[in-house]
């Protein structure tokens, strides 16, 4: 009888997410997976029924993890400053620690899985993000402005500062690595742009 | 309580739409077969087979009389 070994199943996950990452959705096939995993094509076909299935049903592991990750201590009734720091301080370990799967969550964002693998999972995450920006503009603690300049403001800053990280430099090549004081001063100065003065 | 199942994995030569069309038409009338699936994108086109009794000479059988290959893939 042939059964699912649940080791052997996280270990094709982990190799499927670093060649995706290394050489895109594009270029990844379930031969090129049983070869880098080194198992049988017979064996992924026992997990998943096709490259498709693959691909989604990593992105649902990974969109599960990201959500939790970054919703932990966080609620949307919190006072903007200290809920935004929550944010950071969550999403900053998130792609920290598991730098490769945030890499594959961001190609999957951008292709045509996105649709499948969001509509599982983030309806929560949306809802709770939504009402803590909601909630902070009812108090006079946030500015109302359109979502794509609060996302800007509010987030980017910290997907740049992970990613001078990541890349090891930062402007002109400069040896660059994050430190919760850089964090700290980044974050005032967003919280300073999207507070009503 | 779900019945256990066994999976089998095949290589065949079941490429196109069309193709896929007319063994589903071979196989959804078999019972014993739980849920099948044809992987026509990929290079070995592999035909995957949850089934609660039929062992793996009767799903060759029926695939061939069906007109396409269909070799058992080991791990």
């Amino acid at each position: 009888m042939r059964t699912r070994d649940e080791n052997k199943e996280i270990q094709v996950q982990q190799k499927a997410i670093e060649l995706i990452v290394a050489h895109g959705l594009e270029g990844f096939s379930m031969q090129k997976l049983a070869k880098a995993a080194e198992v049988s094509p017979a064996t992924l076909y026992i997990y998943y029924k096709d490259k498709e299935d693959l691909i989604t049903s990593i992105g649902l592991i990974i969109g599960k993890k990201f959500s939790e990750s970054v919703l932990k201590d966080f609620h949307a009734d919190l006072p903007f400053a200290e809920g935004l720091r929550i944010q950071w301080r969550n999403r900053a370990q998130y792609a920290i620690e598991n730098r490769l799967e945030s890499e594959f969550y961001e190609q999957i964002r951008s292709s045509s899985f996105k649709e499948k693998i969001m509509e599982n999972f983030v309806e929560d995450f949306k809802i709770s993000m939504g009402m803590f920006v909601k909630n902070a503009i009812r108090r006079g603690e946030l500015t109302p402005m359109p979502i794509e300049v609060f996302w800007s403001i509010a987030y980017a800053p910290l997907y740049n500062l992970i990613r001078f990280h990541h890349e090891g430099r930062s402007i002109g090549g400069q040896p660059f690595k994050i430190s919760n004081d850089i964090i700290e001063q980044t974050l005032a100065l967003t919280i300073k742009a999207l507070t009503p003065s | 309580m779900e019945i256990p199942f066994e999976i089998l994995i095949f290589k065949t030569d079941i490429k196109t739409e069309a193709h896929k069309h007319s063994i589903g038409l071979v196989l959804d009338a078999v019972a014993d077969i739980r849920r099948w699936t044809v992987d026509c994108e990929d290079c070995d086109c592999v035909l995957r087979i949850e089934t609660t009794q039929l062992i793996s000479t009767q799903i060759q059988e029926l695939v061939s009389n069906a007109g396409f290959i269909c070799e058992e893939l080991t791990h």
